[in-house]
């Protein structure tokens, strides 16, 4: 099975192109939207300003083709920034618009201490679970100053007495604010779901 | 809190020394990266201690190894001197880049890593020692007195963008007398990102002790020598 990781020059993407090999799978960095015609499985990774990572992806002209790519049905994953980018738009530094394939809005952490960094327990909604992430309070781990409002939330964390969105699925696009590459085992094992078990 | 494995390298091993200095071979670098990741550790910190000597950073090839079969963060340090320095090491596989030296000689170096790879990728560590009431940073592996306060320099650290400061108490480390706890706390006040602690854990009592004053606690010695491990350590 192959497995696109979108490269566009944010995000450790030799992690995320381990893990897909640790979970069997054959990993493809795409850089330019021919990169996503055929693609089954395309992750979008990321880390660092939302702002950026639009930019980035704009500036490679994927903005379209990875709307067009969800919209066909494929399967598609973001993570940490790359889930972030899903949404219609992030106020990090400054109000900027995402690929808007969810519906929601990124906003900052009331915490005081930010980023929020560590490993925390994932609780999954139990209105709206994601079939990729069923285990209630495992840990994972957490990277970030920012989160999602939406109502495609499958899953919270807390931060300080915060509530906020530790994974989002709509359909064939799934995502989550936590890094499973870098959350060990389990963090593995919900790659791994998206990978093998995604449409079945 | 998280609780993290620190793997000071020269060459192609891990090495231990005490107020950093006096340094003994430990093991090697992939083999005890992989038993700290089994033993669950919530990160790894790897530390080129003699780099800023040497002017270089020769961790890319350890890193790349350790990434290949250890799936926590990895943060790497020492002779990181540029924003193209930090970049080779994230595409080898750290996760966040700390800087120490570099960046006291020019701290404008902090601001252009955080612009070009995220706040949340730069640490800002500071190697401090006793002086006077204060505490005083130094470089080159806690060889070269930089005349400046430590505390003061976290706090600017953090207003040109680093995402966390990681505070190594030259006195303590090594030693297993229990950590700077006042330092600490200065530190940990001082700003609002994350503290690492460093520098002088003997016990889990001591990692208790620390705990409300840290983000984060970083452990070399007693992970080395086998004196307790992670879940032993967890407060």
């Amino acid at each position: 099975m192959k497995v696109a990781i979108i490269d566009y020059g944010m995000g450790n993407i030799l992690s995320v192109a381990r893990a897909v090999e640790r979970c069997g799978a054959e990993p493809v960095l795409v850089s330019t939207p021919e990169g996503l015609e055929g693609a089954e499985r395309v992750i979008l990774p990321g880390v660092g300003a939302f702002p950026s990572g639009m930019a980035e992806l704009d500036r490679r002209g994927l903005v379209g083709p990875l709307r067009d790519y969800a919209d066909s049905g494929r399967h598609l994953m973001g993570i940490c920034l790359g889930m972030q980018m899903l949404f219609d738009r992030s106020y990090e530094f400054e109000e900027t618009r995402g690929l808007g394939i969810i519906e929601g809005d990124v906003v900052k952490l009331n915490a005081a201490r930010l980023p929020n960094i560590g490993w925390l327990p994932v609780w999954p909604s139990p209105e709206n679970p994601s079939p990729y992430l069923c285990e209630s309070g495992a840990r994972f781990y957490f990277l970030h100053s920012y989160a999602a409002e939406t109502d495609a939330e499958v899953a919270h964390a807390e931060h300080e007495g915060e509530t906020f969105c530790a994974a989002v699925q709509r359909g064939n696009v799934f995502g989550t604010q936590f890094h499973p590459e870098k959350s060990g085992p389990l963090g593995l094992r919900v790659l791994n779901r998206f990978i093998t078990q995604a449409g079945t | 809190m998280r609780i993290i494995a620190r793997l000071d390298i020269k060459g192609p091993n891990v090495i231990k020394g005490i107020r950093l200095e006096g340094l003994r071979v430990v093991g090697d670098p992939n083999a005890l990266a992989l038993k700290y990741y089994d033993g669950c550790a919530d990160e790894l910190l790897f530390m080129d201690s003699v780099a800023s000597l040497y002017r270089r950073n020769n961790l890319t090839e350890i890193i790349k190894r350790a990434a290949r079969d250890v799936f926590i963060p990895i943060t790497v340090g020492g002779g990181v001197r540029s924003v193209e320095d930090a970049i080779r090491l994230l595409n080898s596989g750290a996760d966040k880049v700390a800087v120490n030296t570099a960046a006291i000689e020019r701290p404008e170096l902090i601001r252009e890593l955080a612009e070009r790879l995220g706040s949340q990728c730069v640490v800002l560590s500071i190697e401090a020692k006793r002086n006077g009431p204060g505490w005083e940073p130094y470089t080159n592996c806690g060889r070269v007195p930089t005349g400046l306060d430590a505390v003061l320099w976290a706090q600017h650290g953090e207003s040109l963008g680093a995402g966390e400061i990681l505070i190594t108490s030259v006195d303590r480390e090594g030693t297993r007398q229990g950590m700077d706890l006042e330092l600490l706390r200065e530190v940990r006040e001082a700003v609002s990102i994350p503290v690492i602690a460093s520098g002088g854990v003997g016990t889990p009592g001591h990692v208790a002790e620390a705990a409300p004053h840290c983000d984060a606690v970083a452990i070399a010695d007693a992970f080395h020598y086998d004196r307790f491990n992670v879940f032993e350590a967890r407060p």
